[in-house]
């Protein structure tokens, strides 16, 4: 309750019947405000605020909608396996002017095969490349190995051997992920290594019995010929 | 009497119907390419196996066999058949012209892939009667052999087929031992890596990939795994054979002969 009328409530209370409470205030020259009726506590105002705020926001989803499709989505790779691709034989030499083969690999001679691999589906999607039976070797450097190379440009590309490269437990200058394995038939090492925008895949093996497959010399390997 | 000639009709049809069938299947020969029934690789899977001590019988033709391949789709009998011509150059040097293997620190090497090999495979592609849909066994031998006769040497082809899944095993092994290629036509199989009989503590944990469909593949050698537990019995032999693979990052492989693997014929090859 409010002051004014506590006040409004003695007086009648006090003066009760001599005179009436606008007698009294007349006499005494006492003015009081007509009080204000109570205020909602939910408004008109309030829902017309709502509405409107709703109305602007299914006002910007509408608009935005038309745009929705030309956001890029990022489709889910598509993988192939062997029996996937086709193969175009292709030399040496256009690789290294490609820059997509390690300089110590300029005038190599002995090879088998070297082949560039596209999707069967689609020859103009090329996944890589593959160079089998490379012996290479440097005159200062005193290992000799051979090796096949797969060098893959699309990382949907699933060769055979894939998973000879998974969880490679040794690491050289950070660069260079490595494993030595003795299994069933001789030692071989696995390396992998990334650089620009392809990933190389190196399976090196023996030759001629003239290098052991050891850490020291896989290292001596990769700081000199890749 | 009605039921009689109605039942004698339904059999002689019957009888008619399967013939047909049976002409039909003896029409359409087998022609060997993975694309010719569908195939393809169906999964990669990995088996253990566990034992007290293992032995091993294997040998491995010591130039192991040529990996080149004709690029050409659903030629793989073309390109065993080439790599058999490439093997046998090194004892006749003019079997493929214009090709020449290396010599390197006094070792031997498989010379790069050149328009030598690449036009004695088109010219076998021509003899095989190899199509898109692959090559038949027919004309497999036949292709091969006027190849070998073009250039004066004769290509003998002898079936090694036996017992042991389809294969001579003995014979097989004699031949392969006396440096001889062999052919090996498949309906179904698995290939594994140098790297793919893992030698764990006490067990192999062996991966293959297995294909369905029709392929041939060039074999150079065997590899006889023999399992034995504590009490020595012998609990488990597999047996693989070193074949030239037609698949590229897994050129040379194992392939097993007693799992995942269905062989329809085996030839040994010798040029003479």
């Amino acid at each position: 309750m409010s002051k004014d009328s506590e006040i409004r409530k003695a007086i009648e209370k006090e003066f009760k019947p001599k005179k009436s409470f606008d007698e009294f205030c007349g006499e005494h020259n006492l003015v009081f405000k007509e009080e204000q009726p109570k205020r909602k506590t939910f408004s008109f105002e309030w829902i017309k605020a709502i509405l409107a705020s709703a109305v602007c926001v299914a006002a910007i989803v509408l608009m935005l909608i038309p745009f929705a499709n030309s956001i890029p989505v990022v489709p889910p790779i598509k993988y192939y396996g062997e029996d996937e691709v086709n193969v175009v034989n292709v030399s040496y030499i256009k690789l290294m002017e490609d820059g997509i083969l390690p300089q110590s690999f300029e005038d190599i001679e002995l090879y088998n095969r070297i082949v560039q691999i596209q999707a069967q589906e689609d020859n103009d999607l090329i996944l890589g490349y593959l160079l089998e039976n490379v012996v290479l070797y440097n005159e200062d450097v005193p290992v000799v190995f051979e090796l096949d190379m797969v060098v893959r440009s699309y990382k949907g590309y699933l060769f055979a051997q894939i998973d000879s490269f998974d969880n490679l437990k040794l690491a050289y200058k950070e660069m260079y992920e490595y494993d030595i394995s003795n299994e069933m038939k001789k030692k071989e090492a696995y390396i992998k290594f990334a650089k620009n925008d392809f990933e190389y895949f190196i399976t090196l093996k023996e030759y001629k019995s003239l290098t052991e497959i050891n850490k020291d010399n896989v290292e001596l390997f990769l700081e000199h010929l890749i | 009497m009605k039921k009689i000639l109605c039942l004698a009709m339904c059999l002689m049809s019957a009888l008619y119907a399967s013939s047909g069938f049976v002409f039909a299947a003896q029409a359409e020969e087998n022609r060997y390419a993975l694309d010719f029934k569908g195939g393809g690789m169906v999964e990669q899977t990995e088996r253990n196996v566990y034992y007290s001590e293992r032995t091993i019988n294997q040998y491995e033709n010591p130039y192991e066999a040529p990996t080149y391949g004709s690029t050409r789709s659903n030629a793989c009998a073309v390109d065993v058949g080439g790599n058999a011509l490439v093997y046998y150059d090194i004892k006749y040097d003019d079997l493929v012209p214009d090709y020449k293997h290396k010599y390197f620190l006094g070792g031997f090497h498989y010379g790069p892939q050149n328009e030598g090999v690449d036009n004695m495979f088109s010219a076998l592609y021509d003899l095989m009667g190899t199509d898109s849909r692959g090559t038949s066994v027919q004309g497999f031998k036949d292709g091969l052999q006027q190849y070998t006769k073009s250039k004066g040497y004769t290509m003998q082809i002898t079936p090694a087929t036996g017992n042991f899944h389809n294969i001579n095993m003995d014979f097989l092994k004699a031949q392969l031992e006396q440096e001889k290629m062999a052919a090996i036509f498949l309906d179904g199989f698995s290939i594994t890596s140098f790297g793919g009989i893992k030698d764990k503590d006490g067990y192999d944990a062996i991966t293959h990939y297995i294909y369905d469909g029709l392929h041939v593949m060039l074999v150079y050698g065997y590899l006889e795994v023999f399992y034995y537990d504590a009490s020595q019995n012998l609990v488990q032999k597999d047996t693989y054979l070193y074949a030239s693979t037609g698949y590229i990052s897994v050129s040379l492989a194992w392939v097993n002969i007693d799992r995942y693997c269905t062989v329809d014929d085996i030839y040994i090859l010798e040029v003479v």
